[in-house]
C-alpha cells in the first residue's frame, strides 16, 4: 500500500464507506421492521413548530451547502461526481418509497406506514447502491 | 464522449498511475476517463490538454461535428 497514490486511496475509502453504508442500511431496515411504529405527537403550537421547521431547514440547508462546497474542493471530481450522482438516486428512491408506503391502496395497507428510521435506512441503502452502480457503469452521459 | 487519452498515454509509455500522478487525480479517474465512463470537468480537461500540449478538441471528441 506504500506506493498507492493518496487520490487512489480516497476512491477506495469511498468504496469501503459505501459498502459499510449498504450493510448499515440493511440492518436498519430489518431492525425497524420489528419495531412498533413510532407515535408522533402533534405539537402544542403547530404554527410555531412549522416556523421553527422552516427556519431550521433553511439554516441546515445553507450549512450543508457550505460543507458540500468544502467537500467538493477537498475531494477529487471523479469521487465527488460518483457521490453526487448517487445522492440523487437516494433522494428519488426515498421519495418513491415514502409515496408507495404512504398510500393505503399500495403497500400502505399491507405493510403499514414507514417509520422515519426506515426511510433513512432506505435512503442510505439506495445511496450506496447508486454509488456502486455509477462506479461500475460510470457517470458519463 | 470519445477521447485519445489512452493512445496519448501509451505514446509516452506512462502507466495509468503515472498519468494520474501528473494530473493530480486518482488512477480510477484516469481509467474511467479512458474507458468513457467519466467526462472530465473543464479544469481537468485543460490540465490534460496542457500536459499533452494539445488543444482540448484534439484530445476529446463530443461527436457533434
Amino acid at each position: 500500500m506504500s506506493n498507492t497514490n493518496p487520490r487512489d486511496w480516497r476512491v477506495l475509502k469511498a468504496d469501503i464507506c459505501f459498502g459499510i453504508l449498504a450493510i448499515a442500511s440493511l440492518v436498519m431496515l430489518v431492525a425497524e421492521s420489528f419495531d412498533d411504529l413510532e407515535a408522533v405527537a402533534a405539537p402544542e403550537r403547530p404554527l410555531v413548530a412549522a416556523g421553527v421547521s422552516i427556519v431550521l431547514m433553511l439554516i441546515l440547508s445553507f450549512l450543508a451547502a457550505r460543507f458540500a462546497d468544502i467537500d467538493r474542493r477537498c475531494s477529487e471530481e471523479y469521487t465527488y461526481g460518483l457521490i453526487g450522482h448517487a445522492a440523487i438516486i437516494a433522494v428519488m428512491t426515498g421519495l418513491l418509497f415514502h409515496f408507495f408506503f404512504g398510500q393505503s391502496f399500495l403497500f400502505g395497507s399491507v405493510f403499514g406506514k414507514m417509520s422515519a428510521d426506515s426511510l433513512i435506512g432506505v435512503m442510505l441503502g439506495s445511496w450506496a447502491i447508486g454509488y456502486f452502480t455509477y462506479r461500475i457503469r460510470g457517470t458519463a452521459s | 464522449m470519445n477521447n485519445k487519452l489512452k493512445v496519448l498515454r501509451a505514446m509516452r509509455d506512462w502507466s495509468q498511475a503515472e498519468l494520474a500522478g501528473r494530473l493530480d487525480v486518482s488512477r480510477q479517474a484516469v481509467n474511467a476517463i479512458e474507458t468513457g465512463k467519466h467526462d472530465p470537468s473543464l479544469p481537468l480537461a485543460f490540465r490534460i490538454a496542457r500536459l499533452f500540449e494539445m488543444p482540448i478538441e484534439e484530445i476529446f471528441d463530443d461527436g457533434q461535428d
